[in-house]
């Protein structure tokens, strides 16, 4: 590793934020406010379906559920605008695999190569949407972790009970922690869910650029910024469609030796 | 965003490996295709898998606790779908607190649940094992036949015994509920349920 | 490991065993002492006073409960200024026909409020949600607007008391309302039942005890276990609804007989005795079998009240 990372007040923030969320999940449906977990939310006659449920569904059952076309797009539109900052601040896997990674030994590799390689999360995506349409088979452990969670923690607050959950949940973080790369190799490499919402954040707010006038790479082959970067985007040479994964955890801004990283509102 | 033929390759491999792993794990369920009893207004089975997101808005709108997540004993494919488990709570459709209203189907946010009428809902019925019956081993007990909202589902012989009319039954799960045996003498299965074809 | 050490893992030992032992001592359950009952207020010479006021349907049911109640010698024998009082109706469930009217219970909760006391209807319902029950069959409302309270014993504290007279049955598990009360009023509707062949007050008492409680009844002796409770929570008053009486089979789905009459007694089981000769009249079957029901008669034993209809003065009435 590049020097010892500082846990910043951003982490700290990102860690409540993630905490908030399910405390709000599990607290709601006690006041009827609010119901489900990341597949669908009701709020009363508002409902809201996460795409990649819907084109699971629409897939499996072969036909185009315009009933619920309504809900999905609510959905799109909140991607849409705010990107994978989901997985950043809210989802509490990937929080969690950021700091199980430091349970087995790493080692980081510097400048991560020309080419962007986490292309395997296409495959993944692909392959939920494929398993689908042939074989009607749908695990929601696997594609989406997180809902896995929520519902975890409504099952618990609302009867008491551990469901069958918490095996999945083991092994998500089994193989995170066997995959000796990098951490969050869950979130780039395979996560189902995350590659739906990145692939889809097109206006993706508050994206980091680096300014090339203070980035000292050239002259010291620093790279610092890449290499914590637990998305593994290269961001020296990013382009738009890279950028579409980043999860705004703002470690590039912080860590930065020189402050060339910027964080920009849009574009 | 470049891609070598070598790396489509090898990507084309590990997504036709995906699938077959899929595949190989749907082949290995547990219990087939899940054979538990669903809430009111389910679809059939094969449709129930696909259009349940398992988003889990049914269990937290019971009123009485009687949707449980279905675990992997009732087959990996059924994981954390929604079933009705009458040790948990009965399922008040019939009568009780959903009698005009039944929660779950009207929030069900894709239609696996779909609101359908309260006559047209058979959820399965009982088994009953007389053995574990109190009122077979001669205590006077007939709390199914005081609790069942159908009439006639359970009638008693002339000793004051029940017996269970399968044709009857709505499948509710009061009486297996409300059974005060250490074992219950009853149990709910999906024999006879009614799905609703999509 | 040096004596220091070994002084100090003991010290937090004996720290550990006497907080735990001072938790178990203050948290654990206590068996309290049996609810104290009074003997029958109702009496007359040494008998029991039981009053039968029939009416017509078009008469006014707070009437009926009125002169039911003045008959035996009006609530003020049980009732006085400050005293808490639980009415308990048998609701069971989310049916009609099995509870009471709800303008018998509003007219009882009158009733109490004009001798002085405060009232809570109590109800802990073998079926589904008490609250919603009550609602549904109207005793909600009804009682509320008449002024008292309306309480779901399911929310309510839960005390373990003993049985000293119980034969099956030496303890008992039931609410803080019921314990604490001053006076308890028990508000059933006529009915037959399968297995206790009646329902009226002796076995109404069965809505104040927590579900796992009438699992129990059943498992050990039904009959005997309502006798049993009946020595601890024993009504004072009883004001039976036989404006419709549930005839042959129940206590849901059988055949609802208009009958407008309002029975009142103090002794449960005089009233529970009477009441069933009167549905079995109605049904047209022998009265003798009276004699054969289990509840009643082991009550009667356990000196609860009595059976014996010379012990019993009746004071009947027609209403024009």
């Amino acid at each position: 590793m590049y020097g010892k990372m500082k846990i910043d007040r951003i982490e700290v923030l990102r860690i409540l934020a993630a905490l908030t969320v399910i405390f709000i999940f599990a607290i709601a449906p006690l006041f009827g406010i609010m119901y489900g977990s990341t597949p669908a939310l009701s709020f009363g006659s508002l409902t809201i379906v996460s795409p990649l449920e819907f084109a699971l569904a629409c897939l499996g059952t072969k036909s185009l559920l315009t009933n619920l076309m309504v809900p999905t797009l609510i959905a799109i539109l909140i991607i849409v605008i705010l990107g994978r900052f989901f997985c950043g601040w809210i989802c509490p896997v990937g929080l969690m695999l950021e700091y199980t990674h430091a349970l087995t030994v790493r080692k980081r590799r510097r400048g991560i190569g020309t080419l962007w390689k986490n292309r395997e999360k296409y495959v993944a995506l692909l392959a939920v949407l494929v398993a689908s349409f042939l074989f009607n088979f749908i695990l929601p452990y696997l594609y989406s972790p997180p809902g896995t969670v929520y519902r975890s923690v409504i099952y618990f607050v609302l009867y008491g009970v551990i469901g069958p959950d918490l095996i999945v949940m083991a092994m998500i973080f089994a193989m995170d922690m066997l995959a000796v790369r990098f951490d969050r190799t869950w979130c780039n490499s395979l996560c189902p869910l995350g590659t739906a919402i990145g692939s889809l954040s097109i206006l993706n707010l508050l994206k980091p650029k680096v300014d090339q006038l203070k980035c000292v790479n050239f002259d010291l082959n620093c790279l610092h910024c890449e290499s914590i970067c637990p998305m593994r985007i290269p961001l020296t040479r990013a382009d738009h469609w890279t950028m579409m994964y980043c999860n705004k955890c703002l470690k590039c801004w912080i860590n930065c030796p020189v402050k060339a990283v910027k964080i920009k509102i849009l574009g | 965003m470049r891609i070598t033929r070598r790396e489509f390759i090898k990507l084309l491999v590990e997504g036709a490996a995906g699938l077959g792993l899929l595949r190989f794990v749907s082949l290995v369920p547990l219990k087939g295709q899940a054979d538990v009893v669903r809430p009111p207004g389910a679809v059939v089975e094969e449709q129930f898998n696909s259009l349940c997101v398992r988003c889990g808005i049914c269990l937290e709108v019971c009123p009485t606790k009687a949707i449980v997540l279905a675990g992997f004993d009732d087959g990996i494919e059924a994981v954390d779908t929604p079933k009705i488990d009458p040790l948990s709570g009965p399922c008040e459709f019939f009568r009780g607190r959903c009698q005009e209203v039944m929660r779950c189907s009207k929030s069900c946010p894709t239609g696996a649940l779909q609101t359908i009428d309260r006559k047209d809902v058979k959820l399965g019925s009982v088994e009953f094992d007389p053995g574990k019956c109190l009122a077979y081993k001669g205590k006077e007990c007939i709390v199914c036949d005081e609790m069942c909202p159908v009439f006639e589902a359970i009638t008693l012989t002339e000793d004051l015994k029940p017996v269970f009319h399968e044709e009857k039954c709505v499948g509710c799960g009061t009486c297996v509920h409300a059974c005060p045996a250490d074992p219950k003498a009853l149990v709910l299965l999906p024999k006879g349920a009614k799905r609703v074809v999509w | 490991m040096n004596r220091r050490t070994f002084l100090k893992i003991l010290g937090a030992l004996a720290a550990v065993a006497g907080t735990t032992g001072i938790l178990w001592e203050v948290l654990r359950p206590k068996q309290e002492p049996a609810r104290t009952v009074r003997p029958n207020a109702y009496t007359e010479g040494g008998k029991s006073l039981l009053s039968i006021v029939k009416g017509k349907p078009e008469t006014d049911i707070e009437t009926l409960v009125r002169r039911a109640v003045d008959s035996i010698g009006g609530m003020g024998k049980i009732v006085s200024s400050g005293k808490t009082v639980v009415v308990k109706p048998a609701i069971l469930t989310a049916d009609k026909n099995c509870a009471p009217d709800p303008r018998v219970v509003a007219a009882v909760v009158k009733l109490v409020r004009e001798a002085g006391g405060s009232v809570i209807v109590a109800e802990c319902s073998g079926n589904g949600s008490s609250t919603y029950n009550l609602n549904y069959v109207g005793i909600t409302s009804a009682a509320q607007e008449a002024g008292a309270q309306v309480r779901d014993l399911q929310t309510d504290k839960e005390v373990w008391m003993e049985i000293p007279k119980g034969v099956k049955l030496r303890d008992v598990k039931t609410y803080s309302t019921i314990y604490k009360c001053d006076v308890l009023i028990s508000v059933p509707r006529l009915k037959r039942h399968g297995s206790s062949t009646v329902t009226i007050s002796l076995k109404n008492m069965m809505g104040t005890v927590p579900p796992k409680e009438m699992d129990r009844f059943h498992n050990v002796d039904l009959s005997q276990c309502i006798a049993d409770l009946n020595t601890v929570i024993k009504p004072d008053l009883t004001v039976v609804d036989a404006t419709y009486a549930m005839t042959k089979s129940g206590p849901t789905g059988g055949v609802m007989v208009e009958m407008n009459t309002i029975m009142a007694a103090g002794d449960p089981v005089a009233i529970d005795t009477i009441a069933a000769q009167k549905l079995y009249e109605l049904e047209g079957a022998p009265v003798s079998g009276v004699v054969g029901i289990k509840h009643i008669s082991a009550a009667a034993s356990l000196g609860v009240g009595t059976n014996d209809p010379s012990k019993i003065k009746i004071i009947e009435e027609k209403l024009s």
